[in-house]
This record gives structure tokens, sequence and C-alpha cells, in this order.
């Protein structure tokens, strides 16, 4: 007799679950909409997000160029997009070097406690304490000023406050009951941390990775600013909103400069923070 | 939540009733753009400073506010002699802000102060350079602080102090030199040190009565100069020839130019200084011109965000502003309240002449004339910036500026081409440097596109931070860089003498002995006309070889409200308050 | 909890060391000096100045230098300003920053807190939705531009609040010159406060201990604020440390934008002006600061949570 049940993981579980939550649902599609259209507009436009005709500068959106032009007189519409590239590439790469490193090093913090935690933490500190600014310099004139380099850098800085939070759900959750019984049962400590502890800390971690992601996208930009990240002609979001930001005066309001590239930007983090929502909401073990 | 909105309608009621446009009318504010570094005039060293300096202490000249033209100062007259070399100033009877009377003698104290190494000055070198036996006195007493030091000094600062000894010794040093000496253990430091050596007895000493400064009684101050300087009493107004109290900076020390201790001659007072706050000025009542000082007191934002700034102007808490934010200035040119006129500031790209492909000066003629000028002042800059085809502004009195050929992006091809890259082809992908600011980018910008489009090659940005852009400039690591050059004084020399080949600010490895002959001998020619054609003749050659390539001249940015008089466009954007009114504006 | 408190301040003085220490040899390995500047200087003039500034020493006699005087609470002359003390310059503004951040950390804590119970509370139903959304807008919105938006909106084309400075006494037409940056500061720590309330809440709403305490009959309020706040909270706690410090310490771009004198400001323009005293200074008082939060932190976690021990 045939087995008329399929058994599924729960991992299929969850996604089920996923599925049926329709704004994670919704904003998931959504996202990878907005994700492959910085991929696919800059392609099939006719404007070049390099080309500038400095006698049409800080236009309106017109017929000619649908989202109006900047300073320099370049459509805004393709610079959006290609911003957008610039912009997710960064944001998704940083984030998951720091959670990455952050997981897993406050989850061992956290678990072993006593003398290796204060040590880690107090390392923390340190590296909380020190210039940032000043690291990123160094690190720029030695490495040179290379794409990966702005990525690794600012993953390197999130996950400290990642690992912070790791750390605190860990020294909670280490005195449950379920933690003694395996403990009582033999399990390993790299085990008890990788299997039962790391699953139910996903929680708050899945959320505050969402909230990452933003952050950095800006950090990015104040980066740019600052002259420390990406190099003209190439741009991202932080930058095109930090240029509106800059913009904006009470006699004639550039709205385009600052509206298209926000909203962009507000959308995919929205669209983000809903799948992370949705995420968690999933994959919670606990809540039935 | 009810109590929320009940202390808001409460703040907001509060607000209308007791909200006054002024704190305090009389006074006029104006925004300073940053918070001065210092307030000593031997330390000062830019315009934020200045600005308040300016106000609180006064040289043997000053400047007339409309043109900057020479006016008697502290000196009521002077006369020249033995070729434009002596001059003897003669004071007015004038006092010190706190009563004491202003002597030659503080002249001459404050004028030696700035040439002690211990001071450690950096516009020393704009007393030293002029008067007589000043450098060599200079000279002197650094190699003396250099061989107290020896044993500390670190060793790589060793050999660099080392290889300038033999130039800078005096007889009086032989002892010290033979003790550094002794101890030295570096091969090269000892060869420098020996050399040193030999120099020391065939220089003779230079002592400090020996500078070209006297007081020849209270009211009498004789300057002799190195050179004749036609432009020296231009200098005699220049911040760093400002007179300091010498009771005050002996008793006080480095703290002297506090608001409670500071003591200057110029129409205003210091009465509060809130650092990155404001520093708020009042009349000085011992000032000898009081009687035509029109202000009563003076506010000094220094508030950086230039939209700021102008946010607070709009509603009225800020009479000036000394500078507008960029990204829309061409709204604010149109207004009333704007003024602008041209100032002697040049804007212009540096190339780096010791390596490919700058190194050939057609491809640096091809880059320049594929620039459109015109375009950038009038699309990305705006404010009625003139395109520059010379390095030195046009208006200087007696001077023509010598021209480069003209925008033409056919002729630019064409040069390319000869230099070896037909269309472009095989040329190295070149950086354009600059240092991180928004109005810096959207030139580069430009400039990129504009050469990527008419020559076909391929050009990358890369923006740094201020400091970094420095180290990166005087290291020659680059092959374009932005720059920009204010004129110290109103003399073509001050853009000129950049690009000698010693010359400190040269940053591009130019190197023309004929340039350089015709600047040294500019230098030294007493005859007026012959001096500028010189001059003009120096800045033709550069004109043709290009290290540099002029983009524009800067205007000035003022925008003030009206009812406020007193405040005129000058090509320095120089604005002593003393002919100030704040008439309708305060009130 | 003393011998707690005495370990960790005796930790966090170590920690201090540590970091100036390192402070002090990155800076002085970072490229660019202190005294270069548009014009060049004649080489005999920058020697000078290199003395005057003790740079020509060994770089270790310079470090000892330095921490000689910090143990004799000297913290040196600024580079920049000259004349002026490292610690005159930076503790006024230091307090200027403490004010604005305690305000900005207290509106943050109070409505994030209150936002994220009651989306909790009222889970998948439209205060949630409306709550959540609201956070979303606040974090998807930098502060660099929100703050010109509102001084857009409320400063100039609705004269309702003054455009930037800060207060010069405590009369109320200074005192409305905190409103706008203490919440262009806030909204976005307030947006991911609510978020992580909420996540936490969420959590503990579902446990065993919630579901007897409901039973037992206790109002929703008491379920909400006395039992399940204090353990729903622990991650905004986590948050809560360096986040304060980061409040404190200033946002440059709201310093920036609303012209306010704090130490967000020195931190940003000594590091770009290599002033090696003023980045210790902040340098060492944004670290004191983080890691008093930190020891916050610890004893916040111990009090709300009894099983956690404090090591």
């Amino acid at each position: 007799m045939e087995l008329a049940i399929q058994g599924r993981s729960p991992t299929q579980l969850a996604l089920g679950r996923f599925r049926k939550n329709r704004r994670a649902w919704i904003s998931f599609w959504l996202l990878l909409v907005l994700g492959l259209s910085t991929v696919v507009v800059p392609w099939s436009t006719s404007h070049d997000f390099r080309t500038q005709t400095l006698e049409r500068s800080k236009e309106a959106p017109n017929g000619t160029y649908w989202m109006g032009t900047d300073a320099n007189g370049r459509d805004l519409m393709v610079r959006t997009f290609m911003g957008g590239r610039i912009s997710f590439a960064v944001g998704l790469l940083a984030t998951v070097i720091s959670l990455a490193i952050g997981v897993a090093y406050g989850a061992i913090a956290g678990f072993i406690r006593g003398k290796t935690d204060t040590l880690m933490m107090r390392f923390v500190d340190v590296l909380y304490g020190l210039p940032h600014m000043f690291l990123v310099i160094i690190a720029m004139a030695i490495f040179g000023k290379t794409f990966l380099l702005v990525f690794i850098i600012l993953g390197c800085f999130s996950w400290m406050t990642m690992a912070r939070i790791v750390r605190g759900q860990v020294l909670s959750l280490r005195e449950k009951e379920f933690v003694e019984a395996a403990r009582a049962l033999g399990v390993s400590t790299g085990s008890i941390i990788s299997r039962h502890m790391i699953p139910n800390i996903l929680g708050p971690v899945i959320v505050y990775a969402t909230l990452t992601v933003p952050s950095v996208m800006l950090q990015e930009s104040f980066l740019s600013f600052l002259g420390l990240g990406i190099s003209e002609p190439q741009t991202s979001w932080g930058v095109l909103i930090n240029e509106g930001a800059n913009s904006l005066n009470p006699i004639r309001v550039y709205w385009w400069l600052v509206v298209f590239p926000g909203s962009f930007l507000a959308l995919t983090l929205f669209t983000l923070n809903s799948v992370g929502d949705g995420l968690r909401d999933a994959f919670d073990v606990q809540q039935r | 939540m009810t109590r929320s909105i009940l202390s808001i309608a409460c703040a907001t009621v509060l607000f209308y009733g007791c909200g006054s446009e002024f704190e305090d009318p009389g006074t006029l504010v104006m925004n300073n753009n940053t918070e001065p570094q210092t307030l000593d005039p031997g330390l000062e060293k830019g315009q934020p400073e200045y600005n308040v300096t300016i106000n609180l202490f006064e040289g043997l000249t000053t400047y007339d506010p409309k043109d900057l033209t020479v006016k008697p100062g502290v000196a009521d007259s002077w006369k020249v002699a033995e070729n434009g070399t002596v001059y003897t100033f003669h004071l007015r009877d004038c006092k010190w802000s706190n009563g004491d009377p202003v002597t030659a003698r503080d002249f001459e104290w404050s004028w030696k102060r700035v040439i002690e190494p211990s001071l450690a000055s950096e516009y020393s070198y704009q007393v030293f350079t002029y008067l007589k036996n000043a450098k060599a006195y200079y000279d002197g007493r650094s190699v003396e602080a250099v061989l107290l030091d020896w044993t500390s000094t670190a060793a790589d600062k060793k050999a660099e102090a080392a290889e300038d000894l033999p130039k800078q010794v005096q007889a009086r040093h032989v002892p010290a030199i033979r003790k550094a000496l002794e101890g030295e253990k570096d091969p090269k430091v000892a060869e420098s040190l020996k050399k040193a050596l030999e120099e020391a007895p065939k220089r003779k000493d230079v002592s400090i009565q020996e500078v070209g400064v006297q007081a020849a009684d209270d009211r009498t101050l004789v300057v002799t100069l190195e050179n004749p300087t036609p432009y020296f009493l231009d200098l005699a107004a220049f911040f760093t020839y400002f007179p300091v109290h010498r009771a005050t900076v002996e008793k006080y020390g480095k703290d002297w130019t506090r608001a409670e201790t500071l003591v200057g001659n110029g129409p205003f007072r210091m009465k509060e200084w809130r650092v990155k706050q404001h520093i708020l000025l009042e009349k000085n009542p011992n000032y000898w011109d009081a009687a035509n000082v029109a202000l009563q007191r003076v506010k000094l934002l220094a508030i950086e965000n230039a939209s700021t700034a102008f946010n607070l102007y709009e509603k009225g808490r800020i009479h000036w502003l000394t500078d507008v934010p960029r990204e829309y200035i061409e709204e604010l040119v149109k207004r009333p309240d704007f003024h602008s006129g041209p100032m002697l500031t040049t804007y212009f790209y540096g190339f780096n002449v010791t390596k490919a492909p700058t190194k050939d000066k057609k491809v640096r003629q091809a880059l320049s004339r594929a620039i459109d000028k015109e375009k950038i002042s009038r699309f990305i800059t705006r404010a009625g910036e003139k395109p520059a085809e010379s390095l030195v502004p046009p208006g200087l009195p007696g001077y023509t500026p010598a021209t480069m050929a003209s925008y033409d992006p056919d002729a630019a091809r064409k040069l390319l081409a000869e230099a070896g890259f037909p269309e472009g082809k095989g040329f190295p992908r070149i950086e354009i440097l600059y240092n991180t600011q928004d109005s810096h980018k959207k030139i580069a910008s430009a400039i990129q596109e504009m050469w990527r489009t008419q020559l076909k090659i391929d050009v990358e940005l890369r923006n740094v931070e201020w400091k970094i852009y420095l180290d990166m400039q005087s290291r020659l690591e680059f092959q374009a860089i932005r720059r920009a050059w204010i004129a110290d004084y109103n003399d073509p020399n001050t853009f000129i003498d950049m690009f000698t080949t010693e010359g400190g600010n040269n940053n591009t490895g130019f190197s023309n002995p004929e340039y350089d002959r015709l600047v040294h001998g500019a230098a030294r020619q007493p005859d007026p006309a012959i001096r500028m054609r010189m001059l003009h003749d120096a800045e033709a050659i550069l004109m043709d070889e290009l290290p540099v390539v002029p983009i524009y001249f800067y205007v000035t940015k003022n925008m003030v409200k009206p009812g406020v008089t007193g405040i005129y466009d000058n090509v320095r954007d120089t604005h002593p308050l003393n002919r100030v009114r704040l008439g309708e504006a305060g009130r | 909890m003393l011998a707690f408190l005495a370990k960790r301040v005796a930790g966090g003085i170590l920690t201090l060391f540590v970091i100036g220490s390192l402070c002090f040899f990155i800076t002085r390995f970072a490229p660019g000096s202190p005294l270069t500047g548009e014009k060049k200087l004649p080489p005999e003039v920058l020697r000078n100045l290199e003395r005057a500034y003790n740079l020509d020493q060994p770089i270790v006699t310079q470090y000892l230098h330095q921490l000689k005087g910090y143990l004799t609470g000297d913290f040196g002359l600024s580079f920049r300003y000259l004349g002026k003390r490292v610690d005159e310059l930076i503790f006024p503004s230091f307090a200027t920053s403490v004010y604005l951040g305690a305000l900005g950390f207290c509106l943050a804590m109070l409505q994030g807190v209150a936002i994220g119970v009651l989306a909790a509370a009222r889970h998948n139903r439209v205060p949630d939705y409306v709550s959540m959304s609201f956070a979303l807008a606040g974090i998807s919105i930098p502060n660099f531009l929100l703050g010109p938006l509102l001084v857009m909106a409320f400063a100039l084309w609705r004269q309702w609040l003054p455009v930037a400075g800060w207060p010069e006494d405590l009369s109320a037409g200074e005192l409305l010159k905190l409103v706008l940056p203490v919440t262009t500061l806030s909204l976005v720590h307030t947006a991911y406060i609510s978020r992580l309330t909420r996540a936490g809440m969420m959590d503990v709403l579902s446990r065993d201990y919630i579901r007897t305490a409901r039973a037992k009959g206790l109002s929703e309020s008491a379920v909400l604020l006395r039992h399940a706040l204090k353990n729903g909270i622990t991650p905004v706690v986590s948050y809560a440390g360096p986040m304060a410090a980061y409040v404190f310490t200033g946002s440059v771009v709201v310093e920036k934008i609303f012209a306010i004198p704090g130490m967000g400001q020195h931190f940003v323009d000594s590091s770009l002006a290599r002033d090696y005293p003023m980045i210790m200074g902040t340098m060492l008082v944004y670290s004191a600061l983080i890691i008093v939060f930190n020891i916050l932190v610890d004893v916040a976690y111990s009090l709300l949570d009894p099983r956690v021990r404090l090591t």
C-alpha cells in the first residue's frame, strides 16, 4: 500500500506558512521585481546614465526625461535604477557578512559566558571605541579603492550590534529547561548552540537583519559622501537622496530629485521588512 | 497623549507671544561659515579668522572697503627711499582697547615675534621673505632649535633636518654642530653635519637687531626690505603684520585671545566667544576713528551648512551671508539682495608633467582645449563666474594676462592624434583627483564626460578627503587634479611665482628655466612696466605649456538684507566693518 | 552587585586604555598630517611646526608624553583650534550632545516601546499594521532627508518652529529650537525600537506563563505591562546600549542641519583635520560612554530576568 500522505520537513512547513502570509508574499514578489528592474530598465532605456546634457540640468519630469534630470543634466530615471543596483548589492552582501560574523560570535559569547564571554565582549567594546572613519581611511589607503572593500567594511561595522543582540538572547535562553535537558542528555556545546539555540533566536535576529540592510545602505551613502565609497559616475540611492536633500530650498522645489530615489528606497525597505516579518512569523517554533 | 497635545499648544501660543525677529536691534548678525582656528594675528591663516581679526586689530595700512586700495591705518603717512627698499612710517596718536598708547615699538615687537621659530607661525614666511635679514635670522634660530633637540628627535626627522642645515648655519652654531656630530651614528646624517660644520664659520651671525624693522622712536617705524617690493604697502595691511599688545601676550601666553583678556587696536573689541556658536564684538571706544564707526555690536555665527544659514537669513535671523548654497544658486542670483563681483581667485586643473600621458605637451593641450568652460560656468557654477582663459584674473592694474588657445574640440582631437592617440585609441585611463565637495564633483563629472565624448578617452573620478588630497597633491600622485588659488595680494606675482621650479606650491612637476629666469628677474626689477612685461611673458609660457588649465574665475557671493549699507564687492571679498551701518534692518 | 560593578568598572578602565593606545597609533599611521594646508609651507617652517607639536620625536616618546598627560589630567592642546585645551573644547559640546541625546533617547524609548506593545497586543489587526507601517516609514527616510523636510514644512512653509540653533536660555522661544532636531534624531530609533519591542513581545506573549496569567483572570494591561514587558524588551535593552551612545554623542547630520554645537561635529572634523589630541579626546569620551551604557544594559538584563546571573 502506498503512503497517501507525504511528510514534510519543518522548512517546508515554514515556507508554506510564509506563502499564506499575504503581505509578506506580495512583498517578496515586489522585492524581486524591484531588484530585477534595476538590472533590466537601464538596458532598455535610450538614455545612458553618464550622458550629460548640461543645458537641460535640473529639469522637472517631461516627455524626454520621465523622471527629470539631475544637476549635471543626466536622466534621473536611469540613474535611479543604476543606483538601485549598487544599493541592493551593498545592502545584501554587507548584511550577509554581518550576519555570519555576528550570530556566530554572539552565540558563542552568550553561551559560554564566564571569562571567554567577558573577553569577547571587551573586544567588541574596543572595536566600537576605535575611530571607524580612520580605519576606513587606512583600509582604503592600503588596499586601494575597490568595490569589494566597501562591502567588507560595512559588514564589519554592523556585526557588533548583531553580536550583542544575539548574546543577549542566548543569555536568556540558556537558562531554559530545554537547554538543561539537552545537557543532561549529553549533547555537545557546539550542537546545543547550533541546533537548539540558534533556531530560537532567529526571531529578533531576522528582524534586526532586515533593519541592518537599510542601515548599511545609508552608511554607504555617508561613506561616499566623505569620499570613501563609490565614485562618479556610479551612484546609489543614498547618494541620490543626499544630493536631492541638499537641493531642498524654500524658493524652487526640485521635488523629483528627492521623490524618485526616496520612494524607491522606501519601497525596497518596506518590502524587505515585510519579508523579514513574514519569515520570522513563519519560522517561529513557538507561535502556533 | 492629551498632555502632550496640550503642552505643544501652550508652547505655540507662547512662541507667537514672545518671539521677536532679533534678540537685539543694533547688532549686525553675520555668518562666518566656520569656527575660527585662532584669533592671534601671528598665527592665523584663513578667511574665517581674518573676518574677525580685521575688526579687532589694525595694521600700519588698511584697505579701502570699496576697491582695496591702500589707505593709512595706524600709520598716517610714510616715505619710501633707496629705490623702494626703505620705508619710514609715521604713526598717528592712537590707543589699544585698554587705553595704552600704540607705539612703533609695538609693531617692531610684533613683527619680530612672528619670525621666532618657537611661535610656530605658518605665515612667518610672509614676513621673513620681505624684511632684510629676516630669513637669515629665522634660519639661524631654526638651526639652534634643531641642534638643541638633536638627541630626542626621531631618526627620519633628523635626516630631513640635517639636509637643510648646511644652507642655514651661522658662525655661532659650530660648537653645537660638533656636539651633535659626536653621537651621530647614521653615516648620511653625519655627512650632512660635516658639511654644515664646514659652512658655519663662513656665514656671519644675524642677530635680532639686524632684522629690517626698527622703532626709531615711539611714533616712527623704519622698515628695510631685502628687495624692492612694489606691493609692500599692501602687505603691511595683511594680518600677519598686525600689531599685538606685548604685555597681554607675555602675561597670558597661548591663552591671550580669550574675550576677557584680548587687547586689540581695531574698531571693535571682543565681548564674548562661544566656540562653535558665536563671537560677539562691540564697538571699541578707544579706536582712533571711533566717531565714524556706526555699528554698536557684531555677532559672527559659525554655521557650516550653507542651507541652514540661508534658511536663517530668510527668516530674518541673519543680516549678511558671505557664502550661499550652491545647489540652488541660480534662484538666488536673481534676487536684489544678492551681490556679486569678480574675485582674484582662479579655479583650475593641474596636470602631472612628470608622467605619461600628461608628460606630453600636446596631450595637455588636447585635454585643455576639449573643456567647454562656457558651459561649466553657465550650467554648473551658475553664479555669473567668467570662464578663464588665463591663470591671472583680469583687472589687476598695469597687467594684461596672457591667454591660452580657446575651446576647440576639433583642434583638441587633432592634437591628441598628433600625440599618438588618434580617436583616443591607446590612451591610458587617467584619473581626475579632487577633494570631496559637491561642487567639485559636478565640475569633475562634467569634464570627465566632455573628455569622454569629445576625445573618446576613458577617465575616472577619484575623490578623497582633504588631508589625503593634500598629500597626493604634493607627492604628484595624480594625472589631473582640481585646484584653486586665492591671491595673497593684488599683484600677478602671487599667481605666477607658484610655478617656478622650486616653487612650493607648484605641485605639477613643471620646470622651465626661461620661466624661472623671468619670474626671478621680475622680483628684482625696479621698473614697474618692465616688471609687468616679464610677468606677462612668463604667463605666456605657462599658457602654452599648460601644466595647468584655468577653468573659471570666482565671484564673490554675498547676500545682504536691504537697509544694511557699507558692504561692497571687492576682489578679495575682504570686508572691514568700520563703515557698515545697520539701518532699517536693525529694527 | 557591588562586586560586579567594581569588576566591570575596572574592566572598563582597562578597555579605555587599550582603545586609547590603539587609537594613538592608528591615527599616527594613517596617511595625512595635521600640518599640511592649501599653501605649502617652506620646509624650515614646517619643521618648526613639527617641533612645536612634538611630532618630530620618535613615536614611542610621543605616546609616553601623551600618556603622562592623561594620567595627570592634562588632555593636551588642540592642533586645530590653537591655544585651546581639548577638555575645554569637548566638554561643553559633550554637555550639549547629552541634553540632545537624553531627549532623543527618552522620546524614542517611550514612543517605541508604547507602539511596539500596542502592535504586539493587537497583532495582525489594524493598529499593528498602522504602527508598523509608520515604523517602516521612519526607517526608510534617512535623517539627512527627514531633517530638511521637517524644516521646510514646519519652519519655512508654516513658520511654527525655529529653523535652527541651540537654546541660549530657557525661554519658551528658545526651547522650541529643540523640537525639530529631537524629532529628526529620535524618529529612526523609535521605529527600530517599536519593531524590536513588537518582536520581543510577540515571542513572550505566546509563552505558557502568559496563558496562565490570562487564565487567572488578570486584565490585559496587567498581563502586558506587568508580566510580558519585562521579558519582551530584552532585545530592546541590547539595542539600547549602542543606540544611547550613538544618540548621545550626537548625530553629525542632525548637528550640521540644525547648527547644534555638539560633539558629533568634533568627531568628524578632528578626524578630517588630523587633530590628534582632539581625536583621542572624542574617542575616549565616546568609548567611555559606550562602556557605561553596556554596564547599565547588563544590569538591566539581570533586573528584568532574575534567572540571568551577573558574572
